[in-house]
Order: C-alpha cells, then structure tokens, then sequence
C-alpha cells in the first residue's frame, strides 16, 4: 500500500495504490490520519485500491470522525467494483461521503 | 480454465497473532487462483478469511493464557467453493451474530463490528459449529458464480 498526497487549489488529494488490508492499513496509518484527519478540505481517491477490508474501513471511519470534530471536509471517490461493494456493504457511505469521480469530489469540498 | 469438480481439503495453519491474518488471507489468495476461481470469487474469500481470522486473533483467545491457533481449509464441491476456519479458543456463533445494524452518525459510529456483516455478504452461506472444544465455521461460495455481495 502507497500514499501520495497532493495539494491543488486549496483541496488535499490523498491517492491510495495497492490492497488495504490490515498490513496496508497498518502501512499508512499514522501518516494517513495526519493528514486525512486534519487537512480541511480532503479528497480520498481509491481508483488504484484493488482490495479493501474492514481495517481499511476502520482507517476511514476514524478520519471521517477526526475531519467531522473539526468541522472539516472529507470525501471519498473512485472506488470500482468490489472495492465500492465493500464500502456500501460496511455502511462507510452512510457515514461519510463517498462520490464517482474526482469531478464529484471537487464539488462537494468547493 | 476448466476446473475439477472437487478436489482434497488443503490446510493452512498459523499462530492466532495479528502478524499472521494476511499470511492467511494470501494463502486463500494463491488456493483460489490456483484452482481457476474468478477474480469476484478470489476476492470475496479472501476478504472473509481475513475478516474471520481477524476475529480469531484479535478476540477469540483474549482470555486465554496462552497463545492460540487457527486452522484454514479450502476445497472444491460440487458447484461450490468452500472454506473453513477453526480455533480452539472462546466459543462464538459467528452465523447467529447479530447484526448491529448500518450506522448513519459519523461521530457515533463505531470503530470496528462489520466484519460478520461482509462475510455474510460475500459469501453464499455461514454455518458455524462447535466441535471438540473447537469453534469451525464453514463459508460457500459459487464458482466462478454472480459476484457475491449482490
């Protein structure tokens, strides 16, 4: 699991690459919620994750939680099928933001 | 790829620690795709192995002194692909876990409690059995099948 963060026009896009399991999420973790968590206006763009568990959810419930006490933004986007299954099958989008594409993400954090 | 109709259970068996549940789900991971499984059925199984063991590692043997083992099984049947995961550790009817529901309050919501939701989703079937002090629950998926979790 990699992480690359990019500051474009006020907006944080974080791209995660790889499988987010418990090793990849163990992998980002501390960097991942310095950022995710803090930054306030956070795009989370998983195109490039092919595989994605509950300790990955976790990993975004805790930075949606830290985004929302600080009043922040943060959304989710580009997860492709099953990656996308997961994420509605766990209830992540009922609790955090999740949209298609980067176009989509731009506009909820403009 | 054409693939048998059955073939013999093949075992994985590791310490019950956290270090170990990837290890267990890459070892479902190379089982699946060796025996020409889909990519949707690859995925669903090692997604619940993962969550199962996870389970196992994290709660199972919490009251336990010692450290525990897990056992992981696959083999082909019939239409299916099954797969079984054993621990000796506390009893817990994973099949008949109640649901706690989705969430909908991102400050309220809670950290963990949807692995048994994603098993149940991507699999065919849960059966969970207590044998021999041993907790064995038993997952189905269809073979190259509608993707799981529809």
């Amino acid at each position: 699991m990699e992480m690359f963060v990019d500051e474009e026009d006020g907006l944080t896009k974080i791209a995660l690459v790889g499988r987010l399991d418990l090793k990849g999420a163990d992998k980002i973790d501390m960097r991942f919620s310095a950022v995710a968590g803090i930054r306030p206006k956070v795009a989370i763009d998983l195109s490039q994750v092919d595989y994605i568990a509950s300790m990955g959810i976790r990993a975004f419930v805790m930075s949606g939680k830290a985004a929302a006490q600080r009043q922040n933004k943060l959304v989710i986007f580009g997860a492709a099928e099953p990656v996308h299954k997961v994420i509605t099958t766990s209830g992540l989008d009922q609790i955090v933001t999740v949209v298609a594409n980067w176009e989509a993400a731009r506009a909820y954090l403009a | 790829m054409s693939v048998p109709a059955a073939s013999p259970v093949e075992r994985f068996e590791a310490p019950a620690v956290r270090d170990r549940i990837v290890d267990a789900a890459d070892w479902i991971d190379g089982w699946a795709r060796s025996a020409g499984l889909s990519d949707d059925v690859v995925f669903a199984m090692r997604l619940c192995v993962e969550e199962a063991v996870t389970n196992v590692v994290f709660y199972a043997y919490a009251a336990s002194p010692s450290e525990g083992r897990f056992w992981v099984e696959a083999w082909l049947e019939g239409p299916e692909a099954r797969l079984r995961i054993t621990d000796e550790g506390a009893a817990f009817d994973v099949a008949a876990a109640k649901d706690p529901g989705i969430e909908t309050d991102i400050e309220n919501a809670t950290m963990g409690g949807r692995g048994v939701r994603l098993m149940r989703s991507f699999s065919q079937g849960l059966a969970y059995e207590r044998r021999n002090d041993a907790n064995m629950l038993t997952l189905a998926f269809l073979r190259g099948g509608p993707p799981a979790g529809t």
